[in-house]
């Protein structure tokens, strides 16, 4: 499945080269090739969208009610700062910037798992599902080319991200006594860094001057992402002064999702 | 460049006044009362009468504070801190309460300051905090009261009448007690 992923990720990469390469000869605006270098600088300002999340069929069946915990992903946050970059004659780039994701769930799905469970109890505030964070620089690999005041750059996009995810705990209340049941989540991390791949397409417009030495491109990125992580979840409750029940269980996930940014940088010309 | 100076200025300011370092204030726990609660429902509530199920029996501790030492700035963002801390907490009851404990011996491993099984009293004495802050809109208040609930997690065995006893030891040395009788059923 994953290995599906990645291929796809790089056939979409690869065939916008591609589209691009026969498409060279383009009309070309005269305010670029003025000042036309053999390196070219790129910063991106910032990036700012939505990520949506897909849904993973493989986690429908999962024990312990953990396909309620992470079965149910919403809109993201998606943004970028302060990226640089430096473009061979224009076309081929390589980039930096740092990119950070916000994940976290409607917690419906998962309060109504537990409240089945635990029909006697109270629901407490903190009963939510799976959240987590992504952060880090991110390496990108890109083609630029134009037509007329578009510019489009398909991206490869590499992650070693900081990956914050975090224990769930929160404690049931029987109704009618002092009885309480701990209910908690604990996550181990099964791989040394979590990897996150991204095809994307930037469309910019360029706004330009024969006198102006940069372009101020504004535009949107639209990209595929795939975050696979590989956790051992150890689910595990227990009444007051009584043994736990403890389950474990592997998951591995892709976390694939779609980003929509908007993009507004620089390119010097 | 007169402009970007003063601009500077501004930021440094800001930022020194923002990482300003918050003195917590200190208060005293001055007295305490004891009252029975029930927690049959989410959340405890002082009891109507002396009859309690057993098994959603809490003490209500009220304590009375005062006061101590203000500091500058907002009361919220600069905490609260007990002047005299919590040496010992001692839970007994003046009847027998099972097999194991007589009249008068301790149930303290009996009791919970908060759901929570690492909420023992001997945890609760070893943190040393008692009470807790009272501010309104960000500025102090002069006396005030807070409770806190000490929740019966071993109930009896068998119903009938209690009189539990609780004993407070500060660190300047002053102890606060008080009894409160309730039927347990």
């Amino acid at each position: 499945m994953k290995k599906k992923y990645l291929i796809l990720i790089c056939f979409v990469f690869m065939k916008y080269i591609g589209f691009a390469q026969e498409k060279k000869p383009l009309i070309v605006d005269s305010s670029d090739i003025a000042k036309n270098h053999k390196v070219n600088f790129c910063f991106t300002w910032f990036e700012a969208g939505a990520g949506i999340p897909l849904k993973e069929k493989k986690l429908k069946n999962l024990p312990y009610g953990m396909n309620n915990y992470l079965y149910s992903p919403k809109t993201s946050f998606a943004g970028g700062l302060f990226g640089i970059g430096l473009y061979y004659k224009n076309h081929w780039g390589i980039s930096v910037i740092y990119s950070f994701q916000d994940y976290s769930v409607p917690d419906a799905d998962y309060r109504d798992y537990i409240s089945s469970q635990f029909p006697n109890y109270y629901l407490p505030f903190g009963v939510q599902g799976h959240t987590y964070t992504l952060n880090n620089i991110d390496y990108r690999l890109s083609y630029r080319f134009r037509k007329n005041r578009f510019t489009f750059e398909p991206q490869f996009q590499l992650g070693i991200n900081d990956y914050n995810d975090f224990d769930t705990q929160f404690v049931l209340k029987e109704k009618g006594s002092n009885n309480f049941i701990e209910y908690s989540i604990k996550k181990e991390n099964q791989k040394k860094h979590i990897l996150s791949y991204q095809a994307a397409l930037v469309t910019r417009y360029r706004f330009t001057k024969p006198q102006w030495k940069w372009n101020i491109e504004p535009g949107i990125r639209v990209s595929f992402m795939l975050t696979p992580t590989d956790y051992n979840y150890t689910i595990s409750y227990n009444s007051y002064n009584a043994p736990a029940t403890v389950n474990k269980v592997n998951i591995k996930q892709l976390n694939p999702n779609i980003n929509i940014t908007v993009v507004m940088g620089v390119f010097r010309k | 460049m007169k402009n970007i100076i003063l601009l500077f200025i501004s930021i440094l300011f800001f930022c020194l006044a923002s990482c300003a370092k918050h003195i917590p204030a200190e208060y005293e726990v001055v007295s305490m009362s004891l009252t029975n609660a029930q927690n049959t429902g989410e959340s405890p509530s002082e009891s109507t009468n002396n009859n309690v199920p057993k098994q959603a029996y809490a003490i209500k501790m009220i304590l009375n504070e005062e006061m101590r030492k203000k500091t500058d700035g907002d009361a919220e963002e600069n905490g609260f801190i007990n002047e005299d801390k919590l040496v010992g907490l001692n839970i007994f009851s003046l009847y027998a309460f099972d097999a194991s404990h007589p009249a008068n011996t301790s149930l303290n491993d009996y009791f919970l300051t908060s759901l929570s099984s690492s909420s023992t009293i001997s945890s609760f004495i070893s943190k040393g905090q008692i009470g807790g802050g009272s501010y309104k809109n960000g500025n102090y208040t002069d006396s005030w009261s807070t409770n806190q609930y000490l929740y019966l997690m071993t109930p009896p065995a068998l119903p009938g009448a209690q009189s539990f006893v609780v004993k407070l030891d500060l660190s300047d040395g002053r102890s606060m007690c008080d009894t409160v009788n309730v039927t347990l059923y």
